[in-house]
């Protein structure tokens, strides 16, 4: 698959990580005095400063995976990385699994585009190759009648893959890995063609254990790979630090006509999260019923996110309370219709009574719960 | 011409006293330098950091018998106060100097303050234990103090880079203040000049005079600093007590505030360095892991131990260093032997990094103080079969019985055999604080007579190593009971607890501690809400003063004190006695009151008699008030009337109100259950009460009858045979109005069996 033009990011919707991000590449592939292991633009201690912010020379390198023990955990999955040993990147919705993945990718193989996406309708032929039909039928088999996977590519290149979901896929399937792992190479015996990894060639899997929908890994697959546990914020200074460096970018990305939030408003969302997710206050004095939902990081940043389009357009620009008063509801209330009496309890009981900007908070959300019914 | 005198050569006026080597205790690369350094400078004089007072028993050190890890300790005489203890492990610097010196015939002594003085200044709160300065040191990146040790000192390999990196430590660390307070390491550090000084002036020359002491000490063993006045020297602070050596293991070790955490990784970091490469130790430390995983069923192959060390090593080359730190090992262990999960692996590498070696003394001449009066009061006490391995056997005592008797016998000639049996009592008490496993007492025997106590004793492997174990305790069996029992009082909060030690105290006869206990009793009694403790408080005391004449000790003081919890128990009973009717309650409140009532009844107590009275006066509430439970109503009553407390008129009284048609079936039968329970011979004396029974269960209605049938089965259920005919006869005296037996038997009609039978059916059936 070509890659098409990119004649700047602002026409397409999300560039890859590695155009975003071009010019730090750039900055660190300069600087960089370590050695490079075979296939890799970066030496590792560069991919990590990279990943969790640092400097290279004068440029500043803005960290993209933050959290308490990011750097340790980043430095797992760069020293598996470099020791041709694949990762499997494991955690709740909204750990920023794939987020890391993508990153690692652009960091090390400068292409984080080679994905294969799990879903429970994926076959064989994702991971390894499929027929060109046309061809077949009128050439009969010759190599060129070979379509490669991403993975085929990534190896005939030395690049990185990424399987995104990995868990989604039937546990037969996810078995075709089994092999590739350990041959590190793809044999196509119809056409008498053997693709052997090229050095720099690794993968790196995301999965979420524990959903719904949600299939079994063997233990053969497993032990092909090294397991990082990415952990869900615990501290709520953690996580609106997470939030507010991330609704910032994002307004950039989208290029959303709206100040960023202010801190409080970030503050505020990311609190309401972690109660409900915690079933308890910040303080530990009230319990909380919890939600069916999630509410992961990821979802306060999108909220937070759709805050900011809201007062753009169609406020003042200044994301206010009933900005996100929408999207919060929309988070939290999902598919169980039970969810909306524990939201309002919620509301009533603990928000409310803090008063000052929870009360009008608190308000916005019950207004518009009353007109949605 | 006589020879000349060898010249003394000028003692320098600065620089460091000797050559001065600064360690980091129980670290395996300070002990790996130290030899290459004592091996290079070839000394003439050890001086190690340790307690003067040890000098003189440095023979375990080289004894070939002796196996690390032991400690040296020292404890006040008499078990009152805390021990000091030097852990050594086979890689801590000392045991390394002391060995090499020891065993090359140089000079070797510890130059540290006495223990005696550590204790004393321990006793006064004035310095607390040893403690690593590099506490604070460290903590930069994000890495503990242990992790950044690693990395910085403990894989250094370059004797240039290593002393570099201490002599820049050593810096780091003179200013600093550590957790004792200046006094007393200041104190200390001017003791160890005064003692190398001592050493160059017995004519050792100062660069071959080796001082092994802690970094933060050494930029302090310098020539410009004034050493300790001989004076001051001798007007330390000092506690009797004596160093002695005990077997240790590394599972302390890794317990103590002052000790090492890892010792386990650190044993194979050592042997590492014995085998000339430090480069396997990954290795081993994660195959270990493995083998525990696997012992606990969960498999775990070779290839993924291999994949854990590449991972650990990947790690430790990303951070620029040449060998993985434990926190390394433990990432690389929850990465690929865990599944992404530290819970998963945290208890095996733990369980790994600390290790279970347990190390021993040469058999001979090294017991601990404890061991030896241990063999000295079995064989003062004839104890001493009892020492072998087996099954626990009873106890014989001196009349030949299996139990011990305490009376003291006639007709033997010295005190000692007379009171041998209740000397062996106190002792196998004793032993039972020490939580040896060695004796248990048998109850059974106990409860009924004061003087009879029976024992079943055996020995094991594990009663030595605990005997082992409790030698920092004390240095007798005496001591080591006493540290045992305040230590029990010290965390009990609950006044039953702490007369149950009081009367634990008397039986292993110290005195002292239980005058403690019972203090503490007093001081829990004031404040105590539960009727059940203070029952239980109260029972326990009566014991103590029942058995004061076996016990040859006066229980006048302890009088008082029963009589101030007879009183709370009074005050207590009427509120204790409105509790719900679940057996669970009913079942602890009922005991309580009848242990109190036992040592009411108990006249020749000496309970104070105004005492007795107002215990009377509650009861006499519970029994005729009727907001008390009504089981403990009926019991209340029937004690009194044991007693004569209670007049017939009021019995009557309060049998026919309760009785009554008016009050809920089920609360009366409870009531009258409760009254039969005790004493059931004044009740059969008395046939009004089944007259006034009688009449009562003749006017139940049916439903009614159904509820009070379960209390009233049960108290029924509760008499014998005997007391069964008695009540037979008693109702046909009733019922027929004239005293005579029945001919017929209890056999019921076929229509009456029908009609009861119907009637169990009704109770099942009903929801």
């Amino acid at each position: 698959m070509k890659k098409p033009e990119t004649p700047g990011a602002s026409a397409l919707l999300r560039a890859t990580a590695e155009t975003i991000f071009a010019h730090e590449l750039e900055a660190l592939a300069r600087e960089d005095r370590h050695e490079r292991p075979p296939g890799w633009r970066l030496s590792p201690r560069a991919v990590v400063t990279y990943l969790v912010g640092g400097a290279a020379g004068e440029t500043l390198i803005e960290p993209k995976y933050m959290g308490p023990g990011a750097r340790r955990i980043v430095e797992i999955a760069v020293a598996t990385l470099a020791t041709d040993r694949a990762v499997l990147l494991v955690g709740e919705p909204g750990t920023a699994k794939s987020l890391l993945s993508e990153h690692l990718a652009a960091a090390i193989s400068g292409d984080s585009t080679k994905v294969v996406q799990g879903t429970a309708g994926a076959t064989e032929e994702h991971f390894r190759y499929t027929w060109n039909y046309a061809i077949l039928l009128t050439r009969g088999m010759v190599p060129e009648a070979v379509v490669p996977s991403p993975v085929y590519r990534a190896m005939e290149e030395g690049r990185m893959v990424r399987v995104e979901e990995i868990t989604r896929c039937p546990s037969e399937v996810q078995d075709a890995l089994i092999t590739i792992l350990s041959e590190k190479a793809i044999a196509v015996p119809d056409v008498d063609l053997l693709v052997q990894a090229q050095r720099g060639f690794n993968l790196i899997a995301t999965a979420n254990l524990r959903d719904r929908g949600v299939n079994e890994m063997s233990a053969a697959l497993k032990r092909r790979f090294n397991l990082i546990t990415l952990p869900v914020p615990t501290s709520l200074e953690a996580e609106v630090e997470i939030v507010e460096r991330r609704v910032r970018s994002l307004g950039s990305q989208l290029s959303l006509p709206a100040q960023p939030p202010a801190a409080e408003v970030i503050r505020r969302v990311v609190q309401v999260f972690q109660e409900l997710r915690r079933g308890q206050t910040t303080d530990g004095r009230q319990k909380v019923k919890s939600p069916s939902g999630v509410l992961s990081t990821a979802e306060a940043i999108s909220v937070l996110g759709h805050g900011m389009a809201m007062a753009g357009h169609f406020g003042d620009g200044e994301v206010r309370d009933r900005d996100v008063a929408a999207s919060v509801l929309g988070a939290v209330i999902k598919d169980d219709p039970r969810d909306a009496g524990v939201f309002v309890e919620y509301l009533e009981n603990i928000a409310r009574p803090r008063g000052g900007a929870w009360l009008s908070f608190s308000d916005a959300c019950l207004e518009l719960l009353r007109q949605v019914g | 011409m006589p020879p000349k005198a060898p010249r003394r050569p000028k003692k320098p006026t600065e620089g460091p006293l000797g050559r001065v080597f600064g360690v980091r205790h129980h670290s395996p690369a300070s002990s790996w330098h130290l030899r290459r350094v004592l091996a290079a400078v070839d000394p003439s004089a050890v001086l190690i950091e340790g307690p003067s007072d040890a000098n003189g028993r440095l023979e375990p050190f080289v004894h070939g018998e002796t196996r690390p890890p032991v400690a040296l300790f020292s404890v006040p005489k008499g078990g009152s106060g805390a021990p000091v203890v030097y852990p050594y492990l086979a890689w801590s610097p000392e045991w390394v100097a002391a060995r090499w010196g020891l065993e090359n015939g140089r000079l070797v002594r510890f130059i540290d303050v006495p223990s005696s003085t550590l204790l004393a200044w321990l006793s006064e709160a004035k310095g607390s234990p040893r403690r690593d300065p590099l506490d604070a040191a460290a903590g930069v990146d994000g890495d503990d103090q242990e992790t950044w040790w690693e990395r910085g000192f403990e894989h250094l390999d370059d004797p240039e880079a290593f002393d570099g990196a201490m002599a820049s430590l050593e810096e780091g660390l003179a200013g600093y203040e550590s957790d004792a307070p200046e006094e007393v390491t200041a104190t200390r550090e001017a003791y160890m000049r005064r003692a190398i000084r001592a050493v160059i002036e017995e004519g050792h020359e100062p660069s071959k005079v080796l001082v092994v002491c802690g970094a933060s000490h050494a930029r302090a063993l310098r020539w410009e600093l004034p050493p300790m006045k001989d004076g001051d020297a001798r007007r330390l602070p000092k506690v009797d007590a004596e160093p002695t050596w005990m077997p240790y293991s590394l599972a302390r070790v890794a317990a103590r505030a002052d000790g090492a955490p890892a010792p386990g990784y650190q044993s194979l970091l050592w042997e590492g360095r014995l085998r000339g490469g430090s480069r396997t130790v990954a290795s081993r430390f994660l195959s270990a892991v493995a083998g525990l995983l696997r012992a606990e069923g969960k498999v775990r192959s070779s290839a993924e131990v291999i994949e854990a060390v590449r991972l650990a090593e990947a790690l430790a080359a990303l951070s620029g260093a040449s060998a993985p730190t434990l926190r390394d090992l433990l990432d690389a262990a929850t990465a690929c032997l865990g599944g992404g999960s530290r819970e998963e692996v945290e208890r095996f590498v733990r369980a790994v990094a600390v290790g279970d070696r347990v190390g021993s003394l040469p058999s001979v001449g090294h017991q601990t103080p404890l061991q030896a009066d241990f063999a000295k009061q079995l064989d003062a006490l004839d104890l001493t079969a009892w020492r072998r391995d087996g099954e626990p056997r009873p106890v014989q005592g001196v009349t030949g019985k299996p139990w011990l008797d305490l009376r003291p016998r006639a007709g033997v000639l010295s005190e000692e055999a007379a009171l041998k049996d209740l000397r062996r009592s106190a002792f196998l008490h004793r032993t039972v604080h020490l939580r040896l496993g060695f004796a248990v007492p048998v109850e059974s025997v106990r409860d009924q007579n004061t003087f009879k106590e029976a024992w079943r004793a055996g020995w094991s492997a594990e009663c030595e190593v605990r005997l082992a174990e409790r030698a920092e305790d004390g240095e007798s069996v005496e001591a080591a009971a006493r540290r045992a029992l305040r230590r029990a009082l010290a965390a009990c909060h609950n006044v039953r607890e702490a007369a149950r030690l009081a009367r634990q105290a008397r039986e292993c006869d110290l005195l002292d501690a239980a005058q403690e206990a019972c203090d503490r009793v007093q001081a829990l009694a004031v404040d105590e809400g539960s009727f059940a403790s203070v029952a239980d408080a109260v029972d326990e005391l009566a014991t103590l003063v029942r058995a004061r004449d076996v016990r040859q000790t006066s229980v006048e003081p302890l009088r008082p004190l029963l009589t101030q919890l007879f009183l709370r128990a009074s005050l207590l009973l009427p509120t204790a006695s409105r509790c719900a009717d679940d057996e669970a309650t009913l079942g602890a409140s009922l005991k309580a009151l009848e242990k109190v009532e036992r040592v009411a009844a108990l006249e020749d107590l000496g309970a104070d008699p105004s005492a007795v009275s107002r215990w009377d006066e509650a009861l006499r509430q519970v029994a005729l008030g009727d907001s008390s439970n009504a089981s403990l109503s009926g019991v209340a009553c029937a004690m009194l009337t044991a007693r004569g407390k209670l007049p017939e008129a009021l019995l009557d009284e309060a049998l026919t109100r309760r009785l009554s048609p008016g009050t809920d079936a089920q609360q009366a039968a409870g009531y009258f259950e409760g009254l039969l329970s005790q004493n059931r011979d004044a009740l059969l004396a008395r046939p009004r009460l089944w007259d006034t029974l009688s009449g009562w269960i003749e006017a139940l209605e049916p439903r009614a009858f159904l509820r009070a049938l379960v209390p009233l089965r049960r108290a029924f259920a509760k008499l014998n045979r005997d007391e069964l005919h008695r009540v037979q006869q008693v109702l046909a005296g009733v019922w027929s109005g004239v005293g005579e037996t029945p001919e017929e038997d209890t056999a019921y009609t076929p229509e009456e069996l029908a009609s009861v039978g119907a009637l169990l059916e009704g109770l099942v059936l009903e929801p």
